[in-house]
Parts: structure tokens; C-alpha cells; sequence
């Protein structure tokens, strides 16, 4: 079947000559070539600059750089996505320039636990977790004990989904 | 010059949707990046305006629990395209399944009226006109046609 749309996005995360971490989230669709650079300093995590640069597009659009200014110092964490959505939504807002903001912070977070599982290591399924498919097939998913290492190990971790909700 | 230092993190989404008829969109959606592997599909029926039909895979993920949201993909059926479609998703996949994998499932419904204005623009019309085009017909997805970058 031949697809009548398609939809690419990315968001790639690193470090910058000065240091800071750049978060470069696009998007590449069939109406829309775009992409957002924030600038993030460590270890705060605030955001210390913001570009959107629009490369093609099929729909009409505005210049959302006047209103990313007013992301700078708002900080990568709980309450993120509400501060966003307040400072580039609305009627002369973007959703989509909110969908970008929000996966490149969202990809500093993964970042650094992509960056502490690959330092500490994972905990792996323990004797007495449940034996499942999907563990031999993921041979380092951590079962129960496991998560309860990891959110030790990581407090960030803890109420980020369902798996270090403290009541799972 | 170049920056020569490796990139920290990579995430690529990828989200395709096919029109086989004016009643049925189908999208599929892929995350890849460097701590999960995911998929979902989805079809969506433009009668009701509504998730009709999901499949979802979780590959390669971090916990036990990550595997149980394939469990509850099949409870997104039934959720209709309106202005709380988003937040429905979050609380039925997200809350209890994975919340990276609801984000991937409202990808591929946001991706449903560009599909359509996208059609629209392919037989000639400006982006205004698609736009109303596919609200007129679909007025279900008028609240996401406010399509701009």
C-alpha cells in the first residue's frame, strides 16, 4: 500500500563547543520541514537559548522566535509542559513548535538516564521476578527488584511512568 | 567545521498513514532510540470519527512493566477525534501502559487531517481550502485544523 502521508522526527542531543547541551528536535512531513534548537545549561538544565527555523512549508505560519525567547530560563522538569504550552500556545500559538519544544526536553531527560544506565549500569531481572518472554528477548529489562534499584539509583526516575509509581 | 563530539541521545519517529477509502485512515507509528523500541498501528474509522482498531509492540524497553502496556492498547478503541482525544490517551495508554508509546499513538492521530489536507493540496487546492475542504467533510478534525508551522 502506498503511503499518503509520511512523517519523520527527530531529536538528537549534545554538547556544545561551550559546553551546554544542544536538543535538536525536526520534524520532516509532507507538509512541513522544520526544526528547534534549544540550548540547555548543566547541570540547572535551563534553557539559555531557543531557534525554530522553518526550511519548507505547504501551510501558512508565523515567526515563533519573538515568542521562544520567553522559554529562556524556564527549566527542563516537572511543570515543563505546561509552561510551554502557556508560552507557545494559544490563538497565535503553534502545536506543532510545542510538540518540538517538549521532545527536545523530554530528550535532555532521556539523555542523561540513557547516559547513567550506560555509567551504572542497568539492574537486571532478579531470582524471584517473573519469568516472561519479553525478558529473554530484553536481556537486561529489569523486573520488579530491578526498578526498585533503578529509582534508587536515579531518584529522577521515580513517578516518571508506571513502572516507579511507588504504589506499582 | 564540523562538530566532532558523538551525539549523547537519538530518538527517530517515524509515522506513515494510508487512505485506502473516505471511511478508513490506517498510520503506523515507529520510535526508535538508544532506550526503547517501539510500534503501534492504528486505524481510524471517518464515519464515527474514532480509533476503530490498534496494535501495538513493545521491543526493546527498560522494565518488566514497559512489556503490560501491550496489554492495554486495545483499550484505546473507541476514543474519538475532539479536543480531549490527546489527554484520553495519555490517562488510558500512557498512565497505565507507556507513556512513550501514547506520545507515538497521538503522533499517528494528529497525522490523520495532514493526511487529508495533504490530499487535498495533491488535486490542486491551496492550503486554506484543503484545510476547509477536509473540515466540511470531517468535521470531527476541525479542532486540528488549525494547521500552521
Amino acid at each position: 500500500m502506498i503511503l499518503d502521508y509520511t512523517e519523520n522526527r527527530s531529536v538528537t542531543v549534545r554538547q556544545s563547543s561551550t559546553g551546554s547541551w544542544l536538543a535538536e528536535a525536526a520534524v520532516n512531513d509532507s507538509l512541513l520541514d522544520a526544526r528547534l534548537t534549544l540550548e540547555i545549561v548543566t547541570p540547572g538544565l535551563n534553557i539559555a537559548g531557543a531557534r525554530y527555523d522553518i526550511l519548507r512549508s505547504a501551510l501558512p505560519y508565523d515567526d515563533m522566535n519573538g515568542a521562544l525567547e520567553r522559554l529562556n530560563g524556564v527549566r527542563v522538569g516537572p511543570g515543563m509542559t505546561k509552561i510551554v504550552s502557556g508560552v507557545l500556545g494559544g490563538l497565535k500559538g503553534s502545536d506543532i513548535l510545542i510538540g518540538l519544544a517538549l521532545e527536545a526536553m523530554e530528550a535532555i531527560i532521556l539523555a542523561y538516564t540513557a547516559m547513567e544506565f550506560k555509567t551504572n549500569g542497568m539492574q537486571g531481572p532478579v531470582p524471584g521476578d517473573e519469568p516472561q518472554a519479553a525478558v529473554r528477548l530484553n536481556p537486561i529489562v529489569a523486573g520488579p527488584e530491578g526498578v526498585r534499584a533503578m529509582a534508587a539509583q536515579n531518584p529522577r526516575l521515580n513517578r516518571s511512568c508506571v513502572a516507579f509509581m511507588e504504589d506499582e | 567545521m564540523a562538530d566532532d563530539r558523538p551525539v549523547i541521545f537519538n530518538r527517530s519517529k517515524v509515522v506513515g498513514v494510508s487512505l485506502p477509502d473516505e471511511q478508513v485512515a490506517l498510520a503506523h507509528g515507529y520510535l526508535n532510540d538508544n532506550i526503547y523500541t517501539m510500534s503501534v498501528k492504528v486505524a481510524f474509522d471517518l464515519t464515527q470519527g474514532a480509533i476503530s482498531a490498534i496494535e501495538g509492540s513493545m521491543i526493546r524497553y527498560t522494565t518488566y512493566r514497559c512489556a503490560k502496556a501491550e496489554e492495554v492498547f486495545g483499550r484505546a478503541v473507541g476514543i474519538p477525534f475532539n479536543e480531549g482525544m490527546d489527554s484520553a490517551i495519555k490517562k488510558t495508554i500512557g498512565r497505565v501502559g507507556c507513556r512513550h508509546v501514547a506520545a507515538l499513538l497521538i503522533d499517528c492521530c494528529h497525522a490523520v487531517p495532514r493526511t487529508l489536507v495533504t490530499r487535498e493540496m495533491e488535486k490542486g487546492a491551496d492550503s486554506a481550502t484543503a484545510a476547509l475542504a477536509v473540515a466540511q467533510k470531517y468535521p470531527f478534525l476541525s479542532y486540528l485544523l488549525g494547521v500552521k508551522g
